[in-house]
């Protein structure tokens, strides 16, 4: 699907919704959670807390359902702005609490030998995100996995294009270093 | 394109043209395609694109759609729910009318009952009457 397709099926979305259509809750979730779970998945490296980061995009979804105006700001890249905040939050207040034991993280440069199981290099990845330092983490997370364009990936960081670049070639460089052992 | 322009695309966006941004992509392709193999700083990219795709996201638990849908609000219009609440009223004041109007039927239209219930039923077998074979 194209960035002008996708803007025309969320416009379309929200529509319903504004309207109050019966189904149009349904539709939008069924559209964006999937999209919204990642972003949250990946960026906190922990499932059961992205559900709950889910969870509150959505609420402010709802809030924010009346007052959508089609044609505006891409609903796709509020919509990663907002989950991206919600993480934030968790993500300082994980800092702030001191934990008796950190949670358990696979060692990316202590990798499993090569040909494991994708599950494996999975994890090797999740936790070689998880030490890259916020904004490259972010910059490769939503270029990457959530594929939006420069352009949107860059407004959702509120970079220039260029400083989405830097860091996604910083991030790539840092991530081929600590990833080396799970190379093909 | 000039090299050094394709070996920062690549390294910024990986080793797959169709995640370069869509204003350079053709020309990168175009440029990619003129080298005579693949470079090392291409195949590196992709390789790390490889690994990168083995990070699968995960699959949304049982219920949490449905949850997220209830607490959707109610956007419907007031008229709309007004007419919906209308309906329902209408709906239930059919469902009452019908049942006093059977109420009412059962009391005219049944027959007065002459002999007590269950009488009727002990003194009737398969055979007939008692009363008349006079049993």
């Amino acid at each position: 699907m194209s960035e002008q397709q996708g803007r025309d099926l969320d416009d379309v979305l929200l529509a319903r919704l504004a309207r109050g259509e019966p189904g149009a809750a349904a539709a939008l979730v069924a559209a964006k959670l999937p999209r919204v779970l990642a972003l949250a998945a990946r960026t906190l490296g922990d499932a059961a807390e992205a559900e709950d980061v889910a969870q509150e995009a959505f609420e402010r979804v709802w809030r924010h359902a009346r007052r959508w105006r089609p044609g505006g700001a891409r609903f796709d890249t509020w919509l990663h702005r907002v989950t991206l905040n919600l993480c934030y939050d968790r993500l300082r207040r994980r800092r702030e609490t001191p934990v008796a034991q950190p949670p358990e993280r696979a060692d990316p440069s202590a990798g499993p030998e090569r040909g494991l199981a994708a599950a494996d290099t999975g994890q090797a990845v999740a936790a070689a995100l998880a030490v890259l330092p916020p904004r490259q983490r972010d910059a490769i997370v939503l270029c990457h996995y959530q594929e939006l364009s420069n352009i949107e990936a860059a407004a959702v960081l509120e970079v220039t294009v260029e400083a989405l670049e830097s860091l996604l070639a910083r991030a790539r460089r840092r991530l081929r270093e600590l990833l080396a052992d799970q190379r093909p | 394109m000039n090299p050094d322009r394709l070996r920062a695309l690549t390294e910024a966006y990986g080793g797959d043209p169709a995640r370069w941004p869509a204003a350079v992509r053709a020309e990168g392709e175009a440029a990619l395609a003129q080298w005579p193999e693949p470079p090392p700083w291409l195949a590196e990219a992709r390789a790390l694109d490889a690994v990168l795709d083995a990070y699968a996201a995960p699959s949304a638990s049982a219920g949490l759609a449905r949850r997220i849908v209830a607490g959707a609000p109610d956007l419907a219009p007031l008229w709309r729910r007004a007419n919906a609440w209308w309906a329902g009223l209408g709906l239930a004041g059919a469902a009452l009318a019908g049942l006093a109007a059977g109420a009412v039927l059962m009391v005219v239209a049944a027959p007065a009952q002459t002999t007590p219930a269950t009488e009727y039923v002990y003194d009737q077998t398969v055979f007939g009457d008692l009363a008349e074979q006079g049993g």
